[in-house]
């Protein structure tokens, strides 16, 4: 029989800025209004990026603030991430938390979202026992693909925040594939170096997701990365390699990368992927699904 | 109590060794001021400060001349330099990187994408902002793992640990 679950793709850096919560929703937009594939987008950010941007092209008049009407149900009724996590740490009670479309709001008919709330900021002082949180998101996934409510999603994609919270820890424990979108400066490229050699301790001893890492924001000219970034993808192929070898990961470096372009700021407030860029992701997506176990 | 009045020759070296430090320390602070003063001076008198001019140096191979390396070849060259930086071999570097011409030079820093604020830049300049992209390259392969780093300092206090372990 077909394995039917999921496949599940995490966006993590711990360096901010580097575009993951733009390419999280340009992936899911592209895959969802471009093929067949249904996909579910988690925002698991306190900071909320993902959100707001969503809440932000309601504003535009678009869909008439129908997503923040929703969000202000999904809180009144307790039915936000924040919940599920609650529902979950209770002692001594089986995870009673039902799935339906109160808890996941509907973009279009293929792109599904499960939104953050600002209470995430403060789970780390509520939950202290890590490996209580651990199968979190494992046990909500197979929530979400039992419930007679909600669709059979093909993809599930987590915008992870830029540190090791809990959360993260618990998407990292279960995910396929990790995608670290890494941009042509140093300090971004340090970045992935500290994810890439730490990533075994922290984890262990859950298996090790699969690593993808791109570079994002990449200057072009003529099409064609600049030297500079060029500089930058050999040094970060190379760190990916080295710690492949040492930490015995299995770390790879996209071929395909993203170019840098100023549209690509308004993409999710602003109705879509820049024409331009839609090759890029859909290069993205196929480096992806190749390297998916 | 008399064994202990006066420094150790170690001690004074310990000390002279700070005071010299203390001293360019000053040194540079006060050239910094002398710089600043000279750039207001020069911005109010302009007239003061001629440039100087007839005194020839010797012209290096100009930079628009063709370089001998290909971008392959300048990246192998990159890569073998990379290797000595990681080693700590940067007088090695700093050799092989001065026995290239000016075109080479230039050519090796744009392969490697490193920008300048010059538009005729020195051999020396050259070399600084190409020595700068390898630093980049050995800090972007190091990781420094806390818990190995203690685990190892750890069995060097007790070497019996390792037989534990093994």
């Amino acid at each position: 029989m077909a394995d039917k679950s999921p496949k599940t793709i995490a966006t993590i850096n711990f360096k901010g800025g580097v575009g993951k919560t733009t390419v999280t929703w340009c992936l899911g937009d592209v895959l969802s209004s471009m093929s067949n594939q249904r996909v579910l987008m988690f925002d698991l950010d306190a900071q909320m990026s993902l959100t707001q941007a969503i809440a932000l092209n309601e504003d535009t008049g678009h869909l008439h603030d129908k997503f923040g009407k929703w969000y202000e149900s999904s809180v009144a009724h307790k039915k936000t991430i924040f919940d599920a996590l609650d529902a979950f740490t209770k002692p001594a009670q089986h995870f009673d938390f039902g799935v339906g479309f109160d808890f996941i709001y509907q973009i279009t008919n293929q792109f599904h979202f499960v939104p953050s709330v600002e209470d995430l900021y403060w789970q780390e002082l509520e939950v202290f026992d890590r490996d209580g949180v651990k199968d979190f998101i494992r046990r909500l996934l197979g929530k979400i693909a039992n419930s007679s409510k909600v669709p059979r999603y093909d993809f599930v994609l987590f915008d992870c925040p830029p540190s090791f919270t809990l959360l993260s820890y618990s998407v990292l424990s279960c995910c396929d594939l990790v995608l670290i979108p890494v941009n042509p400066d140093f300090f971004a490229s340090r970045g992935v170096s500290l994810i890439l050699n730490s990533l075994r301790m922290r984890i262990e001893p859950h298996p090790i997701p699969r690593i993808g890492v791109f570079m994002n924001k990449a200057k072009t000219y003529a099409n064609a990365p600049t030297k500079e970034v060029r500089f930058y993808m050999r040094e970060v192929e190379r760190g990916c390699s080295e710690a492949a070898q040492k930490q015995r990961i299995d770390a790879r470096f996209f071929k395909s990368f993203v170019r840098e372009r100023v549209g690509i700021k308004r993409a999710i407030t602003g109705g879509g992927v820049p024409a331009d860029l839609v090759a890029d992701f859909q290069n993205l997506w196929h480096e992806c699904v190749q390297y998916l176990p | 109590m008399t064994d202990n009045l006066f420094n150790t020759p170690a001690e004074e070296v310990d000390r002279l060794v700070a005071e010299l430090s203390e001293t360019k320390g000053a040194l540079r602070e006060l050239s910094g001021k002398l710089t600043r003063i000279e750039t207001r001076l020069k911005r109010v008198f302009p007239q003061a400060f001629p440039k100087r001019t007839g005194e020839r140096r010797e012209k290096p191979l100009a930079e628009s001349e063709p370089a001998t390396l290909n971008p392959e070849t300048a990246i192998a060259l990159y890569e073998e330099l990379v290797e000595h930086a990681r080693n700590d071999r940067f007088e090695e570097v700093h050799r092989k990187l001065s026995s290239l011409s000016l075109p080479d030079l230039s050519f090796l820093r744009r392969e490697l994408g490193a920008s300048l604020g010059k538009r005729k830049p020195s051999p020396k300049t050259l070399i600084e902002v190409i020595v700068g992209r390898l630093r980049e390259s050995v800090m972007l392969s190091k990781h420094t793992n806390r818990q190995e780093l203690l685990d190892q300092s750890d069995l060097q206090r007790d070497p019996s640990k390792e037989r534990e372990k093994s």
